[in-house]
């Protein structure tokens, strides 16, 4: 009797899925990537492409010319952008923790909240960039499964990161203009340089604009 | 649909399921025995040229940082340990299959080889940390514990996002979504074909109570540090499929283990730079 009921159910949630996914194709851009289901992050990029920049786990980049930043593997962790249109710098870091912890990690700017938007910033200025310029908008803190009354901040790496960062953009007097946090899934930041779109996909396939960076893009839209 | 497909049948009919190599599986086997020496591992090791060469490799490796070359795989044994090279035949007996795109949990390419790698390396440093089992086992563990979705994954192509929006709609963690969407979750067909395979019962038991320690009769502080292992590599964003972070995680394993919540920062903080350190050389090796 269940599984008769949940045979229905599987098929009727398989239905709503095909015709949701096909009647979003901004979202789901075409039917080929989400039929297979692939979040193949890395699929997305093409290390022939020269305008494309893999931003790794725990590591910083930079760029003032026509890009798309990819950032893929953020679970806990958090993809930052920020942009200064005007000097036309973006820049992209994944933070994986809050704070650093042992100083042997001193030489890893990026691993942290704590250090990581700070040097991230300087790295921007020294292309030109000005921080009171800058447009951010970061994703991740994502979080295992928990229920109710057990959650334990503690150990919530997620929600201690997401803390962090609204903690440092503060105090660098940073402006933020989106932002995608918690939730159970992986994400991926995708951000594009020449239209200041930000992009954020979901490992179960899904994707969306989280943003728009550039005011005068905005203003054309 | 897919349920009426049974475990058994998952693991006897899929043609394409991935093996491992007879002589890792050996050398497993005898590292764990008491009898064990350089020599009798060794003596498996020949058997496999393959794997030969790479514990050969590893042992010249700059990684060690040896003066001398060692040509013997006697000796190689000895100065990389009988743990070492277990764990290296492992990884390099399951990378061919592991670094395949898992479709049905929408991982790409080499996603499912960072998860199981990152996990074993997770698993380790807790056992480490908490003297609550044998590390090198931990690794094996860790390494080996998610088999289910290598099986499952070729009869779920296309499925998932069914049980997705199954377990986002009952607010139920991903396994329990699997366990009442086909009736069975990946632990379960991971626990089948581990046995199947004849590996270490500690390994079938951590397949199969990963995501619930609590309930493990036998090896608990194993499967409890593959469970937080698990946790760390995860929530690093390490090989997430569409799965993702949808998955309990059970306190009680960090009472167990004697690991106070404000710890697993220090913890993930290490493991992010061993992580680091291993893979290139370990990918190096096991391609
Ligand atoms: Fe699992
Ligand atoms: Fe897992």
């Amino acid at each position: 009797m269940e599984r008769q009921f949940l045979t229905d159910y599987l098929h009727w949630c398989h239905e709503i899925f095909r015709v949701w996914t096909k009647s979003r194709p901004s979202e789901f851009s075409g039917e080929k990537r989400f039929n297979t289901l692939e979040s193949n992050e890395r699929g997305l990029l093409d290390m022939s492409n020269p305008s494309q920049i893999l931003v790794g786990a725990a590591t910083i980049r930079v760029s003032n010319g026509q890009t798309t930043m990819i950032c893929p593997g953020i679970g806990s962790s958090i993809g930052l952008v920020a942009m200064d249109e005007v000097a036309g710098v973006t820049g992209t870091v994944h933070m994986m923790l809050p704070k650093v912890l042992n100083k042997s990690s001193l030489d890893k700017p990026g691993r942290y909240v704590s250090t990581g938007i700070a040097e991230l910033v300087r790295q921007m200025q020294e292309q030109g960039a000005l921080a009171s310029r800058l447009v951010i908008a970061y994703v991740g803190g994502a979080e295992v499964f928990t229920f109710g009354a057990e959650r334990n901040q503690q150990f919530n790496i997620g929600t201690r990161n997401v803390a962090a960062v609204s903690d440092q953009l503060h105090s660098l007097e940073l402006r933020t203009l989106a932002a995608d946090l918690g939730g159970n899934n992986g994400r991926t930041l995708i951000v594009e340089s020449a239209s200041g779109e930000v992009r954020v996909r979901t490992t179960n396939g899904g994707e969306r604009t989280l943003c728009i960076l550039k005011r005068t893009q905005l203003e054309a839209a | 649909m897919s349920h009426t497909v049974s475990i058994e049948q998952i693991v006897q009919k899929t043609s394409d399921l991935p093996t491992i190599p007879a002589a890792a599986i050996k050398v497993m086997r005898e590292t764990q025995s008491s009898k064990a020496s350089a020599a009798t591992v060794a003596r498996i090791l020949v058997t496999d040229q393959a794997l030969s060469a790479k514990v050969l490799r590893l042992a010249n490796s700059a990684f060690y940082g040896l003066s001398r070359k060692i040509t013997d795989l006697g000796e190689a044994v000895v100065v990389l340990g009988m743990k070492s090279v277990k764990n290296l035949a492992l990884v390099a007996g399951t990378y061919p299959w592991m670094q395949r795109p898992l479709t049905g949990y929408c991982l790409g390419p080499e996603e499912m080889w960072r998860h199981a790698f990152g996990t074993a390396v997770a698993s380790q440093l807790v056992a480490r940390a908490t003297r609550k089992a044998l590390e090198d086992v931990a690794f094996t563990a860790g390494l080996l514990h998610d088999l289910g979705k290598v099986a499952l994954s070729v009869w779920l192509e296309n499925k998932m996002g069914a049980i997705l929006l199954y377990a986002g709609r009952e607010g139920i963690s991903y396994d329990e979504a699997e366990r009442r969407v086909l009736g069975y979750d990946h632990c379960q067909v991971g626990y089948h074909l581990a046995t199947n395979w004849n590996l270490p019962e500690e390994i079938c038991a951590c397949n199969l109570f990963h995501h619930k320690p609590s309930n493990a009769t036998e090896f608990q502080e194993l499967v409890d540090c593959v469970h937080v292992g698990d946790y760390i590599c995860s929530s690093m964003g390490y090989g997430l499929g569409g799965d993702g972070l949808l998955y309990r995680f059970d306190e009680e394993s960090l009472v167990r283990l004697n690991i106070k919540p404000e710890d697993i920062e220090a913890l993930t903080d290490e493991f992010v730079s061993q992580y680091e350190e291993y893979e290139s050389l370990f990918k190096e090796l096991a391609a």
